[in-house]
């Protein structure tokens, strides 16, 4: 079919070898350097050992600065490591489409017809999050071997006590599967439907105004739990666990699901009569490189 | 049949780029579209095969509007801004990955007929990022004329060409002329046009002022 065959294109100009792996690996490799600064802490200031992989993603994913409740007697504050790392995953993946629509795509577009050129491009997109969650992990998973901590996606109630700040419902003891998807699952599922998303208005309006609004309703997920915030889904334990008016992780797949499929509908209608090509900064008009 | 443009008006972005364009295009025939830097040539060449659509008007491609009957005409050739290629690709891999869309059995045959009508078969297995800017032009020619389409457009396929190549193209354009096919090219470039096109189409400010030659 020509969408697959189109998706292998799109993964060989724009996924494989992408430029912003790299700095997603080195992000990750930092923010498990610091968490196992934060272990060791633990472990000479409380004695607690055995912190590991789950531990980590809690602490990445948390949604939250880390241990600021008990600090500080404050609920919860953004912390910008999460809002860092969730902002550049939702990134990757968005310069690629409109580059193709605006310039030089033409080729592949023409070829298979724009709902199919519209259905590759999502796909691409996902694949992409994908991708940079399984780099996400496996880099964490990696420091673990590196910084001798656990790489058992459990996560410590008494660490996720901490990390929470002693709040309500970090303390309880979930399955094995129930982890996986708070720590990977969802926040998977989050950052791809927020990625669809944007990748809808980044094809409406431009890629600078569609990151701007991502970024703020990313944000806004960080003091509002509701199904059509995705990034609540990326900080899944406190949506699920922690919050009082939390999310249940099976709201959680379908609003992502919800969202995801809104968009790729709005997108397949938008792209109907989308004009491919390109507009300058300065609003003229450019067909060529060499018109003004 | 042919292509017919209607009362085809565009804008974008609040600018009218196109502003009531009437034009035939009739199979066989070679068309040039000349104009200064902004005067529509690349708009109306990008209205031609589908990549915008009128604002105002209908294109009409062998009887099938463009944008309701049809996404992108049926059969075409197009060189327009830069396609994308791999820079650690060769051109033939390069050809290879537009046409592994639609895989023939003579995909090869085709890739290699097109590079050497532009003069690349002797590039072998150069990467693409090694290429000069004349030899990155011949690749975009190859991958516009590769599949035989019915309907050919080139614009500003001069760039970048020397003398040779200059001469190249013009062969390969009169070579390309066939009782089914359309072929438009759009360049600032007088004498290469003269040369090349049964039909001068002038713009200027997104009309078109002249229509013959």
């Amino acid at each position: 079919m020509k969408i697959f065959r189109l998706l292998l294109v799109d993964m060989k100009l724009g996924g494989i070898l992408k430029k912003g792996y790299p700095a997603l690996v080195l992000l990750c490799a930092f923010y498990a350097y610091f968490f196992h600064i934060f272990t060791d802490n633990l472990k000479n200031i409380y004695g607690i050992e055995g912190a590991g992989l789950g531990d980590l993603l809690a602490f990445v994913h948390c949604g939250t600065i880390p241990c600021i409740r008990m600090i500080q007697q404050r609920d919860f504050q953004i912390s910008f490591m999460w809002l860092a790392l969730i902002m550049y995953e939702m990134a990757l993946p968005l310069s690629y489409p409109v580059s193709a629509m605006e310039n030089w795509g033409y080729p592949f577009v023409m070829r298979t017809g724009r709902r199919q050129w519209w259905l590759s491009k999502c796909l691409y997109t996902m694949g992409i999050n994908l991708i940079s969650m399984l780099l996400e992990t496996g880099t964490f998973f990696i420091c673990c071997l590196i910084f001798r901590l656990d790489t058992d996606l459990r996560w410590h109630t008494r660490i996720a006590e901490i990390i929470f700040g002693g709040a309500d419902g970090s303390g309880q003891i979930l399955t094995k599967g129930q982890n996986i998807f708070l720590l990977i699952g969802a926040p998977t599922l989050g950052i791809m439907a927020m990625s669809m998303v944007l990748l809808v208005m980044s094809v409406s309006f431009g890629r600078t105004t569609a990151y701007v609004i991502g970024a703020a309703w990313l944000v806004a997920s960080v003091f509002t739990i509701h199904p059509l915030l995705p990034g609540n889904c990326t900080m899944a334990i406190r949506s699920s666990l922690i919050d009082a008016e939390g999310m249940t992780p099976l709201t959680q797949v379908f609003s992502c699901a919800g969202i995801i499929v809104s968009a790729v509908c709005f997108g397949a209608v938008e792209i109907r009569r989308k004009d491919f090509c390109r507009l300058n900064h300065a609003g003229s008009i450019l067909g060529h490189e060499e018109d003004n | 049949m042919g292509i017919i443009l209607k009362a085809v008006t565009k804008e974008l972005n609040g600018k009218i780029v196109l502003n009531d364009i009437n034009l035939t295009f009739e199979e066989g025939r070679i068309y040039g579209v000349r104009g200064y830097n902004g005067s529509g040539k690349t708009m109306l060449l990008r209205l031609l095969c589908g990549l915008i659509y009128p604002t105002k008007g209908q294109v009409f491609y062998n009887g099938k509007e463009l944008g309701r009957d049809l996404d992108f005409p049926e059969s075409a050739g197009v060189l327009i801004e830069k396609p994308a290629f791999i820079g650690n690709l060769s051109a033939p891999q390069n050809l290879e990955l537009i046409l592994s869309l639609h895989p023939h059995a003579d995909n090869r045959s085709r890739i290699d007929r097109a590079l050497s009508r532009v003069g690349l078969l002797e590039a072998g297995e150069m990467r693409y990022s090694r290429f000069s800017l004349g030899m990155k032009q011949r690749l975009g020619i190859a991958s516009a004329i590769m599949d035989d389409p019915d309907l050919l457009i080139l614009d500003e396929p001069t760039n970048a060409l020397d003398e040779e190549g200059i001469n190249m193209l013009m062969n390969l354009i009169s070579k390309m002329r066939m009782p089914d096919r359309i072929i438009v090219v759009a360049s600032h470039e007088r004498e290469f046009l003269d040369s090349v096109a049964d039909e001068i189409i002038e713009m200027r400010e997104g009309r078109v002022q002249a229509d013959g030659k």
